[in-house]
């Protein structure tokens, strides 16, 4: 079969290969998204909203305390003993609890590490739907967005009260890093920071300080330049993908090192003169040739002076070539120019 | 990276929504370690290491031929940072005070003016001994960071980073600067300063609706790092569309450069967050080189998009333009959801014509790396919570030449694919484990690693951990191929006293195709 002799390149099966990645992973989202995963038990504000009962109807402490607090099984009893008569006991409104706890009590409820006053948000005014947005649609607790820092922090900010991070959050573990910093965060935090403070897990600002950046980006080395990275590893990198070296290094990284130390490679029989030794990479320098380099070498700062009556404008294998008026010169004529060495 | 706040407008609160805390609380900043490390980039194009900074990976960092000479301990810790510290970890830098300042709803707000400045940083100091064989090296380091004020509530401001590196034993033999020997030599010095920030910052001056920056100082925002000498004016936000326009200029910071004298560096920018959630920014940037063999004046515009669509996805498109000549153009889509519990990134990235001899800026390589030809690049990124002790990192990279015959011993198209497993918790609390690989391949040099990161840290004061990393580098030098190997064990132990003082010690073994290296490492920090 013509299908079984059909052979990809390396790239194009490359590409194939990230279009699988992106073919399952949106499978996975939809998959997930479309509720074919389902748990044992919902529970439905909606329903409850249809028939007219108010927020405080089931929570009843939330105008009371700051603990707004979940509804326990006889407050649902009080319908639900007769609703729930005839339905199997997987039905029954006790299947939401486990003993007196209530099950969905995960998405909207703030952590134990915020201080979050109820009573004192509703003293102030604020009807449920203010934070709570939505909540007389909603047909699966675990369906409720959880409570977002973007939000509490729009609010404070409208009405001018203070929006500091002790506000919320009475203790900040400088060594805990947000949710949202693990994994490839890395790798994409400098494009998240880019987009600008939009949404509070963007802003930078709220745990680290400028310095921090240039303590990562311009002083701390990763981790994989190691001995044999400065040695040769690095050059190889770079060949690879300058970019990366473009995102810490500064242009003058490269010259700076290479100006007194050549590659690895640029030993006594490297290439050939004239083919790939010097000129073969150092193209853009052809007018310095080697001194570009190697002027700071032991054997060219011994080079003697230019004789008196010799200036740099002239040209030196005009007469010192063998043959000429003058004494051939002691080396090779590798084409560099003169006034590199005999200064 | 942007810190917006830190210097920036974009999440300067309405009038009133200040800060009542008193400075001494204000101090909600990470330490340098923990924040998972390097490879930050302007843009995720420049954020992956050839090796992926993961847990897996030593920190090895010893004998960088790079600016990036020790500084702060990189990061890169274990994963179980990523939000896995223990609930009951002592709150390193919580305010003595843990009362929460709640303000009553309809407080009114706190003026900042009569507020004492708040100065934030670190002193380190660190102490490095390498040998192999004959040869050795010693070499100290001190880095000082300061931030004073807050850009978002503080009409004064200042940044200082510098980096002081001594060679303790000098050049040495000839042997030990053959081996050792860095890019910190080529100054010729025992002892040299880095100057990496040095800079005043004021808001409002004469009351006009404008910040001010002079001094040192780096603007990432800009299509291209700005690092220079000089001035920097910002207008406040302006309007609903929250307006605002700058200008900079001075001369370029090239800190391994002979001279930066006759240099210039300007620009200008402007950006707006005309709709919801939706960001742009267009850019223009002048660089004025005076080089060896001839001057460059290069200007760039950069145009800029930003959309974050709901809570979790964000997009973002740029293009950008060099000498009349279109540069480069990048789409990028991010989703995050769940805080974290899942993480995907997808990328298109394409050079648009060859980039050759420009100003430093625009073009750093190009002296040594040559021309860079016309590519395109696909990225993915994914990290995926699989459970509360199991995530899962995967990416890959396609980098296309447009022309084969473009590819050269210093420009090559490749494919490049990661992986990462992190374990936490596993058998104790506070127990990790991390796996690593990473393979890149092109058709002359092929880079491919992995390694193993194991670490304990039962609470945040003690932290110890222990691994191992290889990597192999096959590539072409002039003819045929050559291979190296490169193994390294490392080791280290980590105490933080109080909420100032952190020491590490830590031992690196190295041994590759050339030599073995032992390395030993100390260093103290004093935070304030």
């Amino acid at each position: 079969m013509a299908i079984l002799r059909l052979r990809l390149d390396r790239r194009a099966a490359s590409a194939l290969a990230l279009g699988v990645i992106c073919v399952a992973l949106a499978g996975c989202v939809l998959f997930e998204g479309s509720g074919v995963i389902r748990r044992s038990y919902t529970f439905s504000h909606k329903v409850h909203a249809e028939q007219e009962l108010g927020c405080t109807d089931c929570h009843q402490a939330a105008e009371l305390a700051d603990e707004p607090g979940l509804p326990g099984v006889g407050a649902c009893r009080l319908c639900h003993a007769d609703l729930d008569a005839e339905k199997p006991p997987e039905r029954k409104v006790e299947s939401l609890f486990e003993g007196k706890q209530f099950r969905a009590t995960a998405r909207g409820a703030v952590g134990a590490a915020i201080v979050f006053p109820h009573l004192r948000h509703v003293e102030a005014g604020l009807e449920c739907s203010a934070c709570h947005a939505a909540v007389e649609g909603n047909e699966d607790t675990l369906e409720l967005p959880p409570a977002r820092m973007d939000g509490c922090m729009a609010c404070h900010a409208e009405r001018n009260v203070a929006n500091d991070c002790a506000t919320c959050h009475p203790t900040i573990l400088a060594d805990v890093k947000p949710a949202t910093h693990g994994g490839n965060w890395q790798r994409v935090h400098g494009s998240v920071c880019r987009a600008g403070a939009q949404s509070s897990v963007d802003r930078c600002e709220l745990c680290h300080k400028e310095t921090d950046c240039a303590a990562c980006h311009l002083t701390t080395p990763p981790q994989n330049h190691t001995n044999q990275w400065r040695r040769v590893g690095h050059g190889v990198a770079a060949q690879l993908d300058r970019d990366n070296c473009a995102t810490c290094h500064r242009p003058d990284t490269c010259s700076s090192c290479h100006a007194d130390t050549q590659p690895r490679n640029h030993t006594g029989n490297f290439g050939s003169p004239r083919n790939t030794h010097c000129l073969g990479c150092h193209q853009p320098l052809q007018n310095e040739g080697c001194s570009a380099c190697h002027s700071g070498t032991p054997s060219h700062a011994l080079a003697p002076p230019k004789p008196p009556g010799h200036s740099p404008a002239m040209n030196c294998r005009q007469c010192h070539v063998p043959g000429g008026t003058r004494p051939s010169m002691p080396h090779v004529d590798d084409g560099s120019n003169c006034n590199s060495c005999h200064l | 990276m942007i810190f917006a706040g830190a210097w920036a407008c974009r999440s300067t609160p309405p009038p009133g929504a200040s800060d009542p805390k008193p400075p001494a609380d204000r101090a909600a900043v990470l330490e340098p370690d923990a924040q998972p490390a390097l490879v930050a980039a302007p843009d995720s194009a420049a954020v992956e290491g050839p090796v992926s900074a993961t847990t897996a990976e030593p920190e090895t960092r010893s004998g960088t031929e790079s600016s990036l000479e020790p500084g702060t301990e990189s990061v890169t810790e274990s994963a179980a940072a990523s939000g896995t510290e223990p609930a009951d970890a002592t709150p390193a830098l919580a305010p003595a005070d843990v009362t929460p300042a709640l303000a009553p709803l309809d407080a009114p707000p706190v003026a900042h003016e009569d507020e004492a400045l708040a100065i934030h940083g670190y002193l380190l100091g660190r102490w490095r001994l390498r040998r192999s064989g004959d040869a050795h090296d010693q070499d100290a380091y001190g880095v000082l960071a300061v931030d004073v004020g807050d850009a978002e509530s503080d009409r004064l401001t200042a940044h200082f980073l510098a980096r002081l590196s001594v060679d303790l034993d000098g050049q040495g033999d000839a042997e030990s600067q053959q081996v050792f020997g860095s890019l910190q030599d080529t100054y010729g010095d025992s002892a040299h300063l880095d100057l990496y920030e040095a800079s005043l910052g004021f808001d409002r001056p004469f009351d006009a609706p404008v910040r001010v920056r002079a001094g040192r100082q780096i603007d990432y925002a800009t299509p291209e790092f700005a690092h220079f000498d000089g001035l920097r004016v910002e207008s406040h936000p302006l309007g609903d569309a929250k307006i605002v326009a700058g200008a900079y200029g001075g001369v370029p910071v090239r800190l391994y450069d002979a001279t930066s004298i006759g240099d210039q560096i300007a620009g200008a920018w402007t950006e707006a967050q005309p709709w919801k959630g939706g960001r742009v920014r267009a850019d223009w940037m002048y660089v004025h080189q005076e080089a060896e063999t001839s001057d460059f004046n290069d200007d760039l515009v950069a145009l800029s998009l930003w959309q974050r669509v709901g809570t979790q996805l964000l997009l973002d498109a740029g293009y950008a333009r060099l000498e009349e000549e279109d540069r480069d153009v990048r789409l990028r889509a991010t989703w995050n959801e769940g805080d974290g519990d899942l993480l995907v990134q997808a990328s298109w990235y394409r050079l648009l014509n060859p980039q050759a001899d420009f100003a430093y800026e625009f073009d750093p390589f190009y002296a040594t790396l040559q021309q860079y030809e016309p590519f395109d690049e696909y990225r993915l990124l994914v990290s995926k919570a699989l459970s509360d002790d199991l995530r899962l990192d995967l990416g890959g990279n396609l980098r296309q030449l447009d022309e084969s015959e473009d590819e050269s011993r210093l420009n090559h198209g490749y494919e490049r694919a990661f992986a990462t497993l992190i374990l936490t918790d596993i058998g104790a609390r506070g127990l990790d484990f991390s796996l690593t690989g990473d393979t890149w391949d092109s058709d002359e040099q092929d880079i491919r690693t992995w390694g193993a990161d194991l670490t304990w840290s039962p609470n945040t004061t003690w932290r110890a951990s222990a691994g191992s990393s290889y990597a192999l580098y096959k590539f072409d030098v002039a003819q045929g191929l050559e291979r190296d190997d490169v193994r390294v064990w490392y080791m280290r132990v980590r105490r933080k006293v109080g909420t100032a003082w952190t020491f590490q010690i830590a031992y690196d073994y190295e041994d590759d195709d050339f030599d073995d290296y032992h390395q030993i490492r100390a260093e103290a920090t004093w935070r304030f």
